[in-house]
């Protein structure tokens, strides 16, 4: 199959996602969730279903003390209401759910979680740490693995790719829905890098076998070789973990949605990018150094 | 290649891995239902005894805070007015006072950790199961407030000559006890350092204390005029240790002997310590979980995970029938021993590592798909069986290999086995890390050793089949 003929169609693919994450990224950001800005969340649910239709945002702004500092008022589906709210202490948050037991419906806590404001700009910094750490050790056990430094770099831009779109669409979430990211989002980055790694990796192996078993061929018939050789095994390996996620994400609790919403944006993005994203781009750096070759001549 | 009866004890070593797994990761206690007969079993009754020592097979699955619901807290030591080489001992004995606390309020399995991070002192504290949280948290927040109270010899002698016998009287005695210190001027801030050492004579384990200028001077003045009473040094108003004044020091260097150990000298130390050395905690994070929140998400993530995995085993089959069979044999062995590691070992769960679960399901029949494309390949390439299937295995490896130190690499930076502090060391995080480790190894495990055994002698049995029908 002559799919790396005119492999800088991809890139245009892959900008066609690229550039409106890039965009959203830069305009909306991302909503970060109190992990990494400090504040407090505080979840309640009404004592009797029916009462907790009461529980309006006007309704709770009128009724507490403005010293709460009260962000947002989001309901989940399963009728609790999420207040977002400054850093608080625990005797703070007693009487903020006294004054709306009194003056609006009982309510009872079923969770509520508060960090100061430097805790959060800890973790932001951690989990940026983490992810270059595992970028560095990734380009350099692909470097060893398969002598070629352009299969680590090209590998790394396919994982820097997918983290941009998952991101992007994290940011667009997040200025419509107000979906938050936290800690959870950054390990599910993590392993989206893992997976995407992964399916690339299956397809350089096979590109390093078949290399050394046709060293005429020039890389582009080999690469297309190897992948349509793996194609099959990616697809079904995908499916079988998009299976998995796709019941978390359906059937699973609340408190784990957006995080399977994550993991499974980057096991789609991980199975497109290795075929065409790192490879196309290897197939470029391939034809950089040969333009390199002969100017030099 | 291989001989039969390699394939025969991998086999049977499975088949026995598989039954030890399978019977750790039971619950404690069953049922079955066959008409109107119940026949229940409870493992508690098998306890072998191995080399005269119990072994109990019954291992519980431990349950984190956001499944058993609680609370977690992480505490900022404040260490602004402690010398910088008195930190580590503050620290330490900060960490005391908050689980001497946390024990009289009675809480099971607490977990108390310190993080160290530059100038940056943590304690972090987690509650399963507390329910009000308020009192516990008033009672580990504040800081320990240590004195020292005088007790006459003569009240001392007075009390204990009373003998009392009920409860009741026992009781009355003990307050009376209480009631017989008087409150003096030094408290334990005039206390700069409690220390673990020697007598140089008797080389007795006991403990020195060392006043601040201005604690010297009182404390110099109670020994001189007490001697033979009692000195007691009291934290949060309850009597650690009550010494006798046997002489009177002026230095502000005392000893306390008596019957110690080298253990219980240390313990005292600290204990005296946190009143040398209060820390100041303030509160960084507050986590409370109400139980019943956890357990929705756990059986909802549990039902989740049943239908997942039902639809990847129908998957594997559907795609690659009989070969199928064997992937999906290899992924209920998987889950099995997966559940008997985690409760072996002791693995938390929490609802992240649920969701590492799942997905290292997802990627454990990876190695198992990678094999089965590569013999496809194999065959069509005019291998015989026997060829096809040794060939396959080995050229899947390198694939297999290679994807899977990036994962369990990744896994390791999420875990930071070794506390750097630049990286995360978040319970959660490191949970998902833990399982996602867990997941990969036993993956690679089932999906190279079982499979490939099982395939011997399936893929094989066919073979011969075919060859005798033609």
């Amino acid at each position: 199959m002559k799919i790396y003929k005119n492999y800088w169609l991809y890139f245009f693919i892959s900008a066609f996602f690229l550039v409106p994450s890039i965009v959203a990224l830069i305009f909306f950001g991302l909503q970060s969730g109190i992990d990494f800005t400090g504040g407090s969340l505080l979840t309640l649910q009404a004592n009797e279903a029916s009462m907790s239709a009461l529980l309006t945002e006007d309704a709770i702004r009128a009724q507490i003390s403005d010293d709460f500092n009260l962000s947002s008022v989001k309901e989940n589906d399963q009728q609790q209401i999420l207040l977002r709210l400054a850093p608080l202490q625990n005797a703070q948050k007693d009487e903020l759910v006294n004054q709306i037991s009194e003056n609006i419906t009982e309510v009872e806590v079923v969770s509520f979680d508060s960090l100061g404001a430097t805790l959060g700009g800890e973790l932001i910094k951690k989990t940026l740490i983490a992810i270059v750490l595992a970028c560095i050790i990734l380009v350099f056990y692909l470097w060893n693995r398969f002598h070629d430094f352009t299969f680590g770099i090209a590998a790394l831009l396919g994982v820097i790719h997918d983290t941009l779109i998952v991101c992007g669409i994290f940011s667009l979430l997040g200025a419509y829905a107000g979906t938050e990211v936290d800690t959870l989002f950054v390990t599910a980055l993590l392993t989206t890098i893992s997976f995407s790694v992964h399916d690339t990796v299956v397809i350089y192996d096979r590109i390093r076998e078949l290399k050394n078993k046709f060293k005429q061929t020039n890389l582009t018939e080999v690469a297309e070789a190897a992948v349509t050789a793996t194609f099959s095994r990616s697809l079904n390996n995908s499916l079988t973990v998009v299976f998995m996620l796709l019941a978390l994400l359906l059937l699973g609790g609340v408190t784990l949605r957006d995080f399977a919403l994550a993991l499974l944006l980057g096991v789609i993005c991980g199975t497109y990018s290795s075929p065409f994203a790192s490879v196309p781009l290897l197939l470029f750096f391939d034809d950089l150094k040969k333009f390199k070759g002969k100017k030099r001549d | 290649m291989w001989r039969k009866s390699k394939v025969v004890r991998n086999f049977v070593l499975i088949l026995a891995l598989t039954l030890i797994a399978g019977f750790i990761a039971l619950p404690s206690k069953w049922q079955w239902q066959f008409g109107n007969k119940t026949i229940t079993f409870d493992k508690s009754i098998l306890q072998p005894t191995i080399f005269g020592k119990q072994y109990s097979l019954d291992l519980p699955l431990k349950k984190g805070l956001d499944i058993a619901g609680g609370m977690q807290l992480q505490l900022c030591a404040d260490m602004s007015n402690i010398a910088k080489e008195d930190r580590l001992d503050a620290l330490e004995s900060a960490v005391e006072v908050v689980r001497s606390r946390i024990d009289a309020y009675g809480v099971s399995e607490p977990v108390i950790q310190t993080a160290i991070n530059g100038d940056d002192y943590r304690i972090i504290v987690e509650l399963p199961g507390l329910d009000n949280t308020d009192e516990a948290l008033s009672l580990i927040g504040t800081t320990a407030m240590m004195d020292f109270r005088l007790q006459q010899a003569t009240a001392a002698a007075a009390i204990a000559s009373v003998s009392a016998t009920t409860q009741e009287e026992q009781i009355n005695q003990y307050y009376a006890y209480l009631e017989s210190f008087e409150k003096t001027d030094l408290t334990g801030t005039m206390l700069k350092k409690a220390m673990a050492t020697f007598d140089p004579q008797t080389r007795q384990p006991v403990i020195a204390l060392e006043f601040t200028p201005e604690g010297r001077e009182i404390f110099a003045d109670i020994t001189k005029n007490n001697l033979g009473n009692n000195l007691g040094v009291f934290i949060d108003d309850w009597p650690v240790t009550v010494p006798r004044i046997e002489s009177a020091i002026i230095d502000g260097n005392a000893i306390i002997n008596g019957q110690f150990t080298v253990d219980s000298s240390r313990e005292l130390a600290v204990q005296l310590n946190s009143g040398a050395l209060p820390v100041p905690l303030e509160i960084l994070q507050q986590r409370q979980v109400g139980a019943s929140l956890g357990e929705d998400s756990i059986s909802r993530s549990i039902f989740a995970g049943v239908v997942g995995l039902t639809l990847v085993c129908l998957f594997m089959i559907l795609i690659y029938g009989t070969k199928g069979i064997i992937a999906d044999i290899g992924l209920v062995i998987y889950s099995i021993l997966i559940i008997a590691i985690y409760k072996i070992f002791g693995v938390t769960l929490t609802l992240p590592s649920i969701a590492a679960l799942l997905l290292s399901i997802g990627m454990a029949v990876d190695s198992n798909i990678l094999i089965f494309s590569r013999l496809q390949e194999e065959l069509q390439a005019g291998k015989t069986l026997n060829q096809a299937r040794e060939l396959s295995f080995g050229r899947a490896w390198d694939s297999i290999r290679d994807a899977n130190v990036i994962t369990i690499m990744i896994a390791v930076i999420l875990i930071n086995p070794f506390d750097f502090s630049f990286l995360n060391s978040s319970g959660m995080i490191r949970g998902f890390g833990i399982t996602l480790l867990i997941g990969v190894i036993v993956g690679l495990f089932t999906g190279i050793f079982v499979s490939r055994n099982f395939m011997r002698i399936w893929i094989r049995e066919k073979e011969e089949k075919e060859t005798s029908k033609s």
